[in-house]
């Protein structure tokens, strides 16, 4: 079928013709089988673009299930709630009331230093920065510090006690007339009101470049980590820093290291916390000596840069 | 008292009206337990996964339902309504599967003796692999262009207005270039299924 006749269908279609020339099409797709053929591919296209929301729908059930699937509990949603509840209070006991123990309880998190612009090596064109909008104002979800109800492992709690999802001024974009980039945005969005599943369907949706966009995954990793998926985001974040190529590539350094911590991979975490710079770091000498001081068998050696 | 009722039944309708897919969201999380509680107690052959996608297609198929205009107005609570649905998909997937009978029983009613009486095969199975291999592979812009269109019935100068664009060609452009690929999809698809 050559273009204009596939134009002539499309303008059709979408009710573009007048009178005369939708009477002169109709007669003509009589006549015509083979044009009669593709305009019956192309109803076949529009019934199944009535069906999109549903698809749309369906899949996002589908991620709400698997959201339940991976952390069945007991008592409905407030369920997961009450354990990080439960297992805070254990750890501040058990911090307190420890025979020799510091007095001191776990240190404050604090979220990174933004990066230096001048690292920005990112695929992403350059995009127009807004003030600060209302959706700041929002309070986010927390994210799932703790593992619900499955580990109390001193590393999962300074982990929780470490972990903030990165947000930093290159995230307040409001990007328009570039329907992936305004994925990207829309990404964003969930990713800054804590909404992290509805981020990662976002992400999901993208286009196949944007997916693989070093910057959408690290936000990506974020999000995973948030979600308490530190397995996936450790792959993500590694391959992020061997590539090199990331706006976040420093934050990413000290997310990396807080999913060793997450996994249980003490004596990576260390190292991975002693080649940070403590300028950029101010946490990570004070993760580290929590590690040293909570975690004895820790191979930490020294401190870092 | 009776009309208050209704107005609390069609209030999910309502919102998948005005475009509120959250609604429905809530609304399938709120009854999931429910049902599953439900499912277990009358379809003691069906196992949990098919329990899943039963209460997922009936909730997509008040979507559907609501979008096409086919169901306006409820005279039972949603949550029977989706209940309804679902308990057909079960009956419908044991039929399929050659499994025993089930005696899968909700209280008497209209509608209840309507779909009891249906013969149940999923027509659609064909249109819903499509759809999954299909719905990633268009873009974002796309899907909404093409759902507004075909799915709310929006013109394009409605379009327009509600996307603000500044011309209605650029509309018309973009629905045209988003079928062509919608269709091409198709066409391979079904190839690569020949």
């Amino acid at each position: 079928m050559n273009e204009q006749a596939m134009a002539r269908i499309e303008r059709y279609l979408l009710d573009q013709m007048d009178p005369v020339e939708r009477q002169a099409f109709e007669r003509e797709l009589k006549a015509d089988a083979e044009l009669s053929a593709e305009l019956g591919r192309y109803r076949k296209a529009t019934e199944l673009a009535g069906k999109l929301g549903a698809q749309e729908l369906r899949e996002r059930l589908r991620a709400l299930d698997s959201g339940d699937d991976r952390n069945p509990l007991p008592y409905g949603r407030y369920g997961w709630m009450l354990l990080v509840l439960v297992a805070i209070c254990g750890l501040l006991a058990w911090l307190a009331y420890r025979p020799g123990a510091p007095t001191k309880v776990l240190p404050e998190s604090r979220i990174p230093a933004p990066p230096a612009p001048t690292q920005d090596t990112s695929a992403l064109p350059e995009t127009e920065l807004l003030p600060r909008d209302s959706s700041k104002t929002q309070k986010p979800e927390k994210p799932h510090k703790l593992k619900s109800g499955k580990s109390t492992r001193p590393e999962s709690e300074l982990f929780a006690a470490h972990f903030v999802p990165y947000t930093d001024h290159t995230m307040e974009l409001n990007l328009r007339g570039r329907s992936s980039l305004e994925v990207y945005d829309r990404m964003l969005q969930h990713y800054r009101k804590g909404a992290y599943r509805e981020a990662m369907i976002t992400y999901d949706s993208m286009e196949l470049n944007l997916r693989q966009n070093d910057n959408c995954l690290f936000v990506r990793a974020n999000a995973l980590m948030a979600l308490s998926r530190y397995d996936e985001a450790h792959k993500l974040l590694e391959g992020i820093l061997s590539r090199g190529q990331s706006r976040y590539l420093v934050p990413a350094r000290w997310y990396h290291a807080l999913t060793r911590l997450a996994m249980g991979q003490t004596q990576q975490a260390s190292q991975a916390l002693m080649q940070l710079d403590s300028t950029q770091f101010p946490q990570a000498p004070q993760l580290l000596r929590s590690l040293r001081s909570h975690i004895p068998k820790t191979a930490a050696g020294s401190e870092p840069k | 008292m009776k009309e208050a009722n209704r107005d609390d039944n069609n209030q999910l309708i309502r919102e998948i009206r005005d475009g509120n897919q959250r609604a429905l969201e809530v609304f399938y999380t709120t009854y999931r337990k429910a049902f599953f509680a439900w499912a277990g107690r009358n379809f003691p052959n069906c196992d949990a996964a098919q329990f899943a996608e039963a209460w997922q297609e009936a909730v997509v198929a008040i979507y559907e339902q609501v979008c096409s205009g086919k169901l306006r107005e409820l005279t039972c609570a949603p949550k029977t309504y989706a209940f309804l649905l679902a308990r057909r998909y079960l009956i419908g997937m044991l039929r399929q599967s050659a499994k025993t009978e089930s005696h899968g029983l909700l209280p008497e009613d209209a509608l209840e003796n309507q779909l009891a009486g249906e013969a149940w095969d999923d027509p659609w199975q064909e249109e819903k692999m499509l759809l999954e291999r299909v719905f990633p592979l268009l873009g974002e812009q796309c899907r909404e262009l093409l759902r507004l269109k075909y799915e709310r019935g929006m013109s394009v100068t409605e379009i327009q207005a509600h996307k603000k664009y500044h011309s209605a060609n650029v509309v018309t452009a973009s629905l045209s270039r988003c079928l062509r690929r919608l269709k091409d999809l198709i066409f391979q698809h079904n190839r690569k299924d020949q």
